[in-house]
């Protein structure tokens, strides 16, 4: 908030005969599990707010069509993967990441595979997702418009 | 933070119970009081000039492994010298940023503010530069539109601009919050809370401007206000309605 120093000294006295000041309270907190969620945010809810992006709805929309995926999985999950070819891909995908990152555990391996071509059949999970995203704004917008006009 | 002349900052915060909607609206007017901090008090009174940490400050902080927590550090200042101190208990911050709240505030100077009074002082100066924390729409019930209270409480809305206010209004639904503040609002937050990680979740929609969302620990704010605290009803409403029911 920017200050407005104009304010007249009436005012400013008033307030000062109305305000109070009680001591902060006491909360029981873990200052380890303070120092762990700092560590990792280090910020304030206004800090945190701040550098938050600000997303389009059409970015906010790519955002969930295509998630952040482990290695070539990410190029998968926009292609197409037709239907008969599914179970094979699956099965070779889930074995060459578990080959390749000794980190992965097989659930990892199977949810990334999975995710992945679940977007990529037949395009039909992008077009899942569209066709929501639409329906929800539409059913927000005439919401708000009920909620305004007090239906 | 600098707004457009045209700007009237209304804060609607909702969310189920429990979410963070009190804490919210808390950190909006916490974080702002901090920024712009002039001195820390000590018990007995006595003031020391301080100022919020700069950016450099932060990164100094952040060199030194310390987290640079702004509510908890601040650079203090005497003659020409100054340095960095975390804020000794029982220390006071004061700042120049004014809070109303029909809640209690702990740590930061503050008006405990009912709908009475923030009539009596309608037509002064006194919420100029200030933030207004309405919880539980106690000020801005729906229900009390036509009643006189409610309708001085709307047209008090919209002088929010012309006072360089900012208002928060925290209820669990918009439709508890009165229809006027819902036309004026201008910036709509969505709570969610998440007990195992203590992390709130606020989905903001500023008018005119993409939707965004961020999350923030909520134990941060929890020495500020009490999420217990039972919001009074106004007397003159417990007073009518004692008349209808006995007559």
């Amino acid at each position: 908030m920017t200050i407005d120093e104009s304010q007249e000294p009436k005012t400013i006295a008033l307030y000062d005969r109305l305000k109070t000041v009680e001591p902060l309270r006491e909360v029981l907190s873990d200052e380890a599990d303070e120092e762990d969620v700092l560590g990792v945010e280090g910020r304030t809810m206004s800090e945190q707010a701040e550098f938050s992006p600000r997303l389009s709805d059409v970015q906010s929309a790519l955002k969930l069509l295509l998630p952040k995926l482990q290695g070539y999985l990410n190029v998968m999950q926009v292609s197409r993967v037709f239907p008969d070819t599914y179970n094979a891909l699956f099965n070779l995908l889930v074995k060459d990441m578990l080959d390749t990152d000794p980190n992965l555990t097989f659930g990892e391996a199977c949810a990334y595979v999975y995710t992945a071509l679940s977007i990529a059949i037949d395009g039909e999970g992008r077009i899942d997702i569209i066709g929501l995203y639409g329906k929800v704004a539409e059913q927000e917008l005439e919401k708000e418009k009920n909620k305004l006009i007090g239906a | 933070m600098t707004q457009p002349a045209n700007y009237a900052d209304i804060r609607l915060i909702t969310g189920e119970q429990g979410s963070g909607k009190s804490t919210t609206g808390m950190g909006f007017a916490t974080d702002d009081y901090h920024e712009q901090l002039d001195g820390i008090v000590s018990p007995d009174g006595e003031r020391i000039k301080a100022k919020a940490l700069s950016k450099e400050d932060k990164e100094y902080l952040r060199k030194a492994g310390i987290n640079p927590n702004p509510l908890k550090y601040v650079r203090v200042f005497s003659g020409s010298q100054s340095k960095i101190i975390k804020i000794p208990q029982g220390f006071t911050v004061s700042s120049p940023v004014k809070i109303f709240a029909n809640f209690h505030v702990y740590g930061m100077y503050y008006s405990y503010i009912s709908l009475a009074e923030l009539f009596q002082y309608v037509n002064t100066d006194l919420f100029s530069n200030a933030w207004i924390l309405s919880d539980e729409s106690v000020m801005t019930d729906s229900r009390n539109s036509m009643e006189i209270g409610g309708k001085l409480a709307a047209q008090f809305g919209a002088t929010v601009r012309k006072r360089n206010s900012h208002m928060c209004i925290m209820a669990q639904y918009t439709e508890l919050i009165e229809r006027r503040y819902r036309l004026f609002h201008t910036m709509k937050v969505l709570c969610s809370y998440d007990p195992n990680t203590q992390i709130v979740t606020c989905d903001v929609k500023e008018r005119n401007n993409p939707s965004y969302s961020f999350d923030y620990w909520q134990p941060m704010y929890r020495p500020y206000f009490n999420t217990n605290e039972l919001i009074p009803i106004p007397q003159d409403k417990i007073d009518k309605a004692l008349a209808k029911i006995y007559g």
